[in-house]
């Protein structure tokens, strides 16, 4: 009885929510589904509109059109339709941004019409407050379009992310973004190598890292690769693929750097002989720039080389970051029976992915906790492939026996 | 209301009475407001809200006002809260506390209810159940905003 007298009192509440709190219930819902309340009904027409203008800087403004980019291609009244909802899109697209420039969080994915490049800059412009991704697909590959330079010249930009296959321009943008504390780069066209070189001593206050750059045809690719200077001092975070085949030429951030993912072993690995002494005196640079670091990840397929060489700069790279706390291990099933020498080094945190209970990594494991001395936590995760309980039960049982033949009081955490 | 008085009693409209400390209902700026204008005693009427809906707001109240006060509490674990608090919330709970958030004027407690409600609807069909409203439009209307916005509905 109580409930009921509750539920027909809620139906009267409903409708004497003020428009401000609905248009706050929008705001927290993802745009598509927010902009397609307006056929509930007359009060709610413009609840969207209004949603913008009180709460634009907690809703994610996300405009995707990808959802109708690639129908099937049918009849001609399908391509209209096509041509009339992708009208509607942008003229939403425009209509809302007009609304408010206090939006904070700006996704936009459509098709780059032409006919309307100077729109879609203006859009892109919009986004420059705070926080700026821009993707496309890479499914065609003829070379986009440039970007407009402006998005390299902000005061407030905080966070970039470009990729994939974007353009940067027929010349090399001039680059000054004195806030930019994330910047996240993924094969990325340029037609002058000095944008890279240069890029970065436009970003003084950069914090994160993110760069993945290669050429997408390797016929393509200079005999000269092109470097970077980092002139970035506050750096903490380094996720630099070696694949980039962009050198480091000065590196200002030995002592603020703390974690770097490292893709460096594959890059190396795979390529010719005639680049291997380049490749050399550029892991010498490498080396020197870690040094400081406390937490390296070596999951990103890395180690997970077959070849001698692969383990054998393992270990000259525990030797050569004495700070190193954290270390993070891919496919060490592919260890081979020399194994990695791990003395002298000051890991505290191992953490073993994929592990699948081979002699080779058992004994490479036993060096770990018998010869490093700091090692306090091992974590291992099995290899996904191992599902059956009693050989997890096994390989606990093998583990803790190396553990208590080396008398270590590290902990081991097996998942 | 001088500054000795640290307990003040809030009561409902159907007239359960609530003793609560006086810092975790102030962060209610109209229970704020109140007091200021010293417009009441002691003791001040809720009448928009009853006891049932009360008694959470008043929970929600005392779990934010010990973390803002010592701190003891990581803004982790407070998150969890009110992910927990609003969980299990039926409609008509839900919508009486946005109403109580909103008479109440509690920011950060309007700001999670309409967050849940939106959460808690997946498809425009819901929505429109949930929150139980009526179409008032002609077809012609209608039409012509389907229209408009064709990109919102081409699923």
């Amino acid at each position: 009885m109580a409930t009921r007298k509750v539920k027909t009192r809620s139906k009267d509440a409903i409708s004497s929510l003020p428009d401000e709190t609905l248009a706050q219930i929008l705001s927290f819902l993802p745009t598509k589904r927010a902009a397609s309340t307006s056929i509930l009904s007359k009060r709610w027409r413009n609840l969207f509109s209004l949603m913008i203008l009180l709460f634009a800087p907690q809703h994610h403004l996300d405009l995707d059109q990808s959802d109708f980019l690639h129908p099937k291609q049918g009849k001609r009244q399908r391509r209209r339709r096509r041509e009339e909802i992708h009208k509607s899109f942008r003229t939403f697209v425009d209509k809302t941004l007009s609304l408010q420039n206090t939006i904070k969080k700006f996704s936009l994915k459509c098709r780059d019409d032409p006919v309307d490049i100077a729109q879609t800059n203006r859009w892109i412009s919009c986004a420059l407050e705070l926080d700026l991704r821009i993707k496309t697909d890479c499914e065609h590959n003829e070379p986009q379009r440039p970007l407009p330079c402006t998005i390299f010249t902000s005061n407030t930009l905080v966070k970039l992310t470009l990729g994939t296959e974007l353009c940067v321009g027929d010349r090399s943008p001039l680059v000054f973004l004195p806030m930019l504390k994330y910047l996240f780069l993924d094969t990325v066209y340029v037609s002058e190598d000095d944008f890279f070189m240069y890029m970065l001593e436009g970003c003084p206050a950069l914090r994160e890292l993110v760069f993945n750059y290669k050429y997408i045809n390797h016929e393509d690719a200079p005999q000269d690769l092109p470097y970077i200077i980092f002139e970035t001092p506050s750096l903490v975070y380094l996720d630099y693929s070696e694949r980039s085949r962009c050198y480091i030429k000065s590196a200002n951030f030995f002592k603020s750097l703390v974690e770097a993912p490292l893709d460096l072993v594959g890059g190396l690995i795979r390529e010719g002989p005639n680049r291997r002494g380049n490749q050399l005196r550029n892991l010498s640079r490498v080396f020197r720039w870690i040094s400081h670091v406390r937490i390296l990840d070596f999951s990103s397929n890395t180690v997970e080389s077959k070849t001698k060489r692969g383990w054998k700069l393992l270990t000259s790279l525990l030797k050569n970051s004495p700070k190193l706390e954290t270390l993070v291990l891919k496919g060490l099933h592919c260890i081979n029976s020399r194994g990695v020498c791990v003395r002298e080094n000051a890991v505290k945190v191992l953490e073993i992915s994929s592990y699948r209970g081979s002699v080779k990594e058992l004994r490479q494991l036993e060096r770990f906790l018998c010869q490093t001395d700091s090692l306090q936590v091992m974590k291992v995760e099995v290899d996904i492939g191992i599902e059956d309980d009693d050989k997890k039960l096994q390989l606990t049982k093998e583990l803790l026996a190396v553990l208590s033949k080396c008398h270590s009081n590290c902990q081991i955490q097996l998942v | 209301m001088s500054k000795s008085e640290k307990k003040i009693v809030l009561k409902s409209l159907d007239n359960e009475a609530f003793e609560v400390e006086k810092a975790v209902a102030l962060q209610s700026q109209t229970i704020w407001v109140m007091c200021e204008d010293k417009c009441v005693g002691n003791e001040i009427p809720l009448e928009n809200v009853t006891g049932q809906i009360l008694a959470k707001v008043i929970d929600y109240c005392k779990k934010h006002a010990v973390v803002d006060g010592d701190g003891d509490e990581s803004s982790e674990e407070l998150k969890n809260w009110d992910t927990e608090f609003t969980k299990n919330m039926d409609q008509s709970t839900l919508f009486n506390m946005i109403l109580a958030a909103n008479y109440l004027n509690i920011k950060s407690l309007l700001n999670l209810t309409c967050q849940a409600v939106a959460d808690k609807t997946k498809t425009i069909d819901e929505f429109h159940t949930f929150l139980n409203i009526e179409n008032n439009f002609t077809p012609e209307e209608e039409a012509q905003i389907c229209q408009e916005n064709l990109w919102a509905f081409d699923d």
